[in-house]
């Protein structure tokens, strides 16, 4: 009995239900496809242990972030649960009137909570698997390989982690409403609707003065925020955050008091037809729904943020993947870092006994390093080829280029005379008191004559720039001007007026900022100064082809420098030292790792945006069908008194959009202040633009939240026209 | 004095002022509920005449149609067959834009419940009126706060419906259909819902309506004191015109009398006099 009649009222309460049920499913359907990557990747021939790796480090990441998804899915559930909930209070007050226990009602309500939530899970199931098929082709796609077989994929580790987080929801929805059904009094109950009808009004005056202050907090949390840059999350971040925060809804507390005194007082908008009735239908519900609109908005700037801030991140990672793999490994010698132990006499006489043992330590091994380096001239192929057999069998071309600081002009120096910067304060701040970077021109050319690019001639006492890096790319060419000078080694050197833009090495991101093209003669000077280099690179193109060239490389770098037990264990192949070779990094990693991270910051920005953004649209849904509902009097009212169907259809229509687009607008405001700051701090430094990024949100946008309104519009439209009836409303 | 009439009423009445048209006229207007195998007639074969100027009461017992009546002119519901015509223009061929129209145009509405907007003060549910008919922003002040203070409702202006009482929302009510001058006030039962002091209130406030500022008032209602306010009753019985008395000269309280006898005869629960 009790379950007809919880199968009935659901059936009935279809049009209350419907949006959220569709949610639901969504949500249930994204959770599971996003949730199954980690297993579609037995789709594809993965060659390489890496690309796997790559695979497992994005499934570990969405899982992460499921916590966060799953927590807006429970607070969609539970909102949108005890909103249908106490709209319904009048019911369960007649049930309890005609003698229905109280434990029966709440019987009902489970049943109820059960069947929808039953429903939606195997149905967002099924939509999930579904969509997970697809995904597997973008998968595909973001990471450039081929499908070699295809076959249905289905990932019992998603659907058991979708399950258990779905059932936790509705076991927790289950409980609050059977208690919050419990704590009903009979007679709250019996006269729940005519106490709704009650709304606030508040006092123009201290809405006037609340608008202005929201408006103010909101102005000072984007100069905060500017302020900070968004580089560290330090004080200034989260002083930021919490001013947003404050003055969202302090915005939504006072919009509608604000509004409707402006309003009122523009009396030829205010008697234009049906205005008065919109306006102050929108100014109740803004009202009474203050506190939703706010956090409605708040996760609307998240998921929009977050959406295009993501896109924008994965673009970086497939923009420069050509000139980031021209040679088919680097290694790099990071010789900056073989200063040894403490030269400072007095800070080592306070040290104790043991501390000066290892500092003595350290320095004896940078001395080996140096000796080691000196006795082959700085050559890392020479050491290498000695080194191991490998050598001959792998490397067909090779070149090495050799990086120099000079202390004699700095980049602070350059910015200061071009009066340019990178764009970025802290940034430039950071380069300000370095030393340029200095590249001999034989070095150079070996290197661009290796990659089939334009060598560069810079005579006697010329110099040209080479830059490959965006953000200094403006320094770059006022140093390159032709009659510009620099001082190197204590020689003037003019620039010829020639600019390369040469990769050094391989990245994911072209790292070579302004770099000076200089003769072998300055080198020289520098080196008979007594400076080392600060940073080698050796690049080197393969006999083998690249999956076995890295697996040759690898051995070679193991023979050379065999890894210590603890380096070992820690996963690295070679044991790194600052010379001959720190880091390796090769063509075939960084494709791997470009197009890994391009996967994972796509999905995770996909699945969070695209969340979170049904989530609020849904609620916004639910308030305004609700309203509808609510309303269906008063608009019988205007129908009476002679209102046609254009007219009431007009003013609903402007009542959803407000609703839907007022938070809307706040949240774009706020997001076009947090990205453009994110865009100066992050992405124009990797040279991307903020505008396709953009654009991609707008989309999502318009797509996912304009099916919600017009959904809402035409439900509520049906919702009227249904409760009219022909005769009024045509 | 009393004239029962025991049969049906005649189709036309006689007009009160010589040579003007009717501003209502009810031509033979049947209204059938239902489907082919349980049919309602609420109202069989009703036709009278509704002069400029006039209050005219419609009385019956509950189930009579008196409402399903009052509906059909009001254009919330439709006539089966026959013809209403307001001001010599048939309305039931009207489509439902045009009836919307007639609707804000030409007609004034005073509910039982009062249907006041919950959300809008009472300014603004009397201006309401004026807006949706296009109602020069300019003339929209003047027109509502002349209409109030006629019918005494100027202090409630600035109320919202839930801080006004019972008699103070019906007149504001009053004052909405008053307010866009329309040709014809329909009065649904408006004060069944008002205390008897609050009810009187009302009432004299319609007749004011009508004898001051002229307006033509149709008032359905199964109260026989509400009734005794109006200057001719038409009595309804079955679905049809069942009997007609006007008060002509004589007293309120005469009329009263006149009323109850004719509620007597006629039985049925609208012989709750006070």
């Amino acid at each position: 009995m009790l379950a007809k009649l919880a199968f009935r009222n659901i059936r009935r309460s279809v049009k209350d239900y419907g949006v959220y049920f569709v949610t639901l499913v969504f949500g249930v359907a994204v959770f599971y496809a996003f949730n199954s990557v980690t297993s579609q990747s037995i789709l594809f021939d993965l060659e390489d242990t890496a690309s796997a790796s790559v695979f497992d480090m994005t499934g570990q990441m969405l899982g992460m972030f499921s916590v966060v998804i799953a927590c807006v899915l429970g607070f969609l559930v539970l909102y949108a649960n005890g909103f249908l909930i106490r709209r319904r209070k009048q019911e369960f007050g007649t049930y309890l009137m005609l003698g229905m226990n109280p434990s029966s009602v709440s019987v009902i309500v489970l049943l109820e909570t059960v069947a929808v939530g039953l429903v939606s899970l195997v149905v967002g199931l099924a939509l999930g698997f579904a969509l997970s098929q697809g995904l597997s082709f973008v998968t595909a796609g973001l990471f450039n390989i081929q499908m070699t077989q295809y076959r249905f994929v289905f990932s019992t580790d998603a659907f058991l982690l979708t399950l258990g987080c779905f059932v936790i929801i509705f076991a927790v929805t289950g409980l609050f409403n059977t208690l919050s059904i419990r704590r009903y009094k009979l007679i709250d109950l019996l006269s729940a609707r005519s106490k709704n009808a009650r709304f606030r009004v508040r006092n123009p005056w201290i809405s006037l003065v609340g608008f202005v202050a929201a408006v103010g907090v909101i102005a000072w949390a984007y100069v905060t925020l500017v302020d900070n840059g968004l580089l560290q999350f330090d004080e200034g971040f989260w002083r930021a955050t919490a001013l947003m925060v404050a003055g969202t809804f302090l915005f939504f507390w006072s919009l509608a008091g604000f509004v409707l005194a402006v309003i009122e007082r523009t009396r030829g908008v205010y008697f234009k037809g049906l205005a008065m009735f919109t306006t102050r239908q929108i100014a109740s519900k803004v009202n009474t729904a203050f506190v939703s609109l706010s956090v409605v908005c708040v996760m609307l700037f998240f998921s929009l943020t977050v959406f295009s801030t993501g896109m924008g991140l994965a673009r970086a990672f497939t923009g420069n993947i050509e000139d980031g793999t021209l040679y088919d490994a680097t290694l790099t010698a990071n010789v900056y870092l073989n200063a040894g132990g403490v030269h400072d006499e007095e800070a080592l006489a306070s040290m104790s006994e043991e501390d000066r043992a290892y500092q003595r330590v350290a320095d004896e091994k940078a001395a080996a390093i140096a000796a080691d380096a000196e006795a082959y001239d700085w050559d890392i192929a020479a050491k290498l080829a000695d080194s191991s057999g490998v050598w001959d069998e792998l490397v067909d071309r090779f070149a090495q280029v050799d990086v120099y600081q000079t202390s004699d002009t700095t980049y602070g120096d350059l910015m200061d005379r071009y009066g340019k910067d990178l764009g970025n304060e802290k940034q430039s701040a950071a380069v300000h008191k370095q030393g340029i970077a200095v590249i001999g021109v034989s070095q150079f050319n070996a290197l661009a004559e290796m990659t089939g690019r334009p060598t560069v001639d810079v005579g006697e006492d010329g110099y040209a720039v080479n830059n490959a890096f965006d953000a200094t790319q403006a320094l770059a060419d006022a140093s390159a001007r032709k009659g510009e000078t620099i001082e190197v080694a204590g020689r003037m050197l003019t620039a010829t007026g020639e600019q390369r833009s040469q990769p050094t090495q391989d990245a994911a991101f072209a790292a070579d900022g302004a770099n000076f093209i200089v003769p072998d003669s300055v080198i020289a000077d520098l080196r008979a100064q007594g400076v080392r280099p600060d940073q080698s690179f050796l690049d080197i193109m393969y006999k083998t082809d690249r999956v076995q060239g890295d697996a040759l490389l690898e051995q070679m770098l193991a023979e050379t420098s065999p890894p210590s037990a603890e380096v070992s264990s820690s996963g690295w192949a070679f044991g790194p030292k600052p010379w001959p070779v720190t880091l390796s990094f090769t063509a075939e990693e960084v494709l791997v790792q470009s197009s890994g991270m391009n996967l994972m910051i796509s999905y995770l920005a996909l699945y969070i945006g695209f969340v979170f953004l049904i989530a609020t649209a849904a609620v916004l849904a639910i308030q305004q069908l609700s309203e509808t509902s609510d309303s269906l009097a008063r608009y019988k009212v205007l129908a009476e008194i002679g209102c046609d169907r254009r007219m009431i259809f007009r003013s609903l229509r402007a009542q959803v959009l407000v609703y839907f687009l007022v938070p809307l607008a706040l949240a774009v405001a706020h997001t076009v202040c947090a990205v453009s700051v994110i865009s100066d701090a992050v992405l124009e430094q990797l040279g991307v633009s903020v505008f396709e990024p953009a654009l991609m949100t707008g989309v999502l946008v318009a797509v996912v939240y304009g099916a919600y309104l017009l959904v809402t519009y035409f439900a509520s439209k049906g919702i009227i026209r249904a409760s009219l009836g022909k005769k009024l409303i045509g | 004095m009393t004239e029962v009439y025991a049969t049906p009423s005649a189709p036309v009445c006689a007009p009160s002022a010589g040579g003007s048209r009717p501003i209502l006229s009810v031509r033979q207007i049947e209204k059938v509920y239902g489907s082919k195998d349980s049919v309602t007639k609420a109202v069989r074969d009703i036709s009278f005449d509704v002069m400029p100027g006039e209050f005219v009461g419609i009385m019956g017992p509950s189930g009579s149609g008196k409402t399903t009546l009052l509906n059909c002119v009001a254009t919330i519901d439709t006539v089966t067959s026959g013809h209403i015509l307001v001001d010599g223009r048939d309305i039931t061929g009207l489509r439902s834009r045009a009836l919307a129209k007639f609707r804000r145009d030409d007609l004034g509405f005073i509910f039982q419940d009062s249907n006041l907007l919950d959300t809008l003060t009472g300014f603004e549910n009397v201006a309401l009126a004026l807006t949706v008919k296009g109602e020069p922003t300019g003339q929209v002040k003047p027109k509502v706060d002349r209409v109030a203070a006629t019918l005494g409702v100027a202090d409630v202006l600035g109320k919202y419906p839930y801080q006004m009482s019972g008699g103070q929302k019906q007149r504001i009510a009053a004052a909405r259909a008053m307010v866009a001058d329309p040709k014809l006030v329909l009065a649904d039962e408006p004060t069944g819902a008002l205390d008897s002091r609050s009810a009187t209130v009302m009432l004299e406030t319609l007749e004011m309506m009508n004898a001051s500022l002229g307006a033509t008032i149709m008032m359905v209602t199964h109260d026989s004191y509400a009734a005794s306010f109006a200057s001719r009753i038409l009595f309804i019985k079955d679905g049809v015109v069942f009997n007609e008395i006007r008060k002509g000269d004589t007293s309120r309280k005469d009329f009263f009398s006149r009323i109850m006898e004719v509620v007597t005869f006629l039985g049925g629960d609208a012989a709750d006099a006070r």
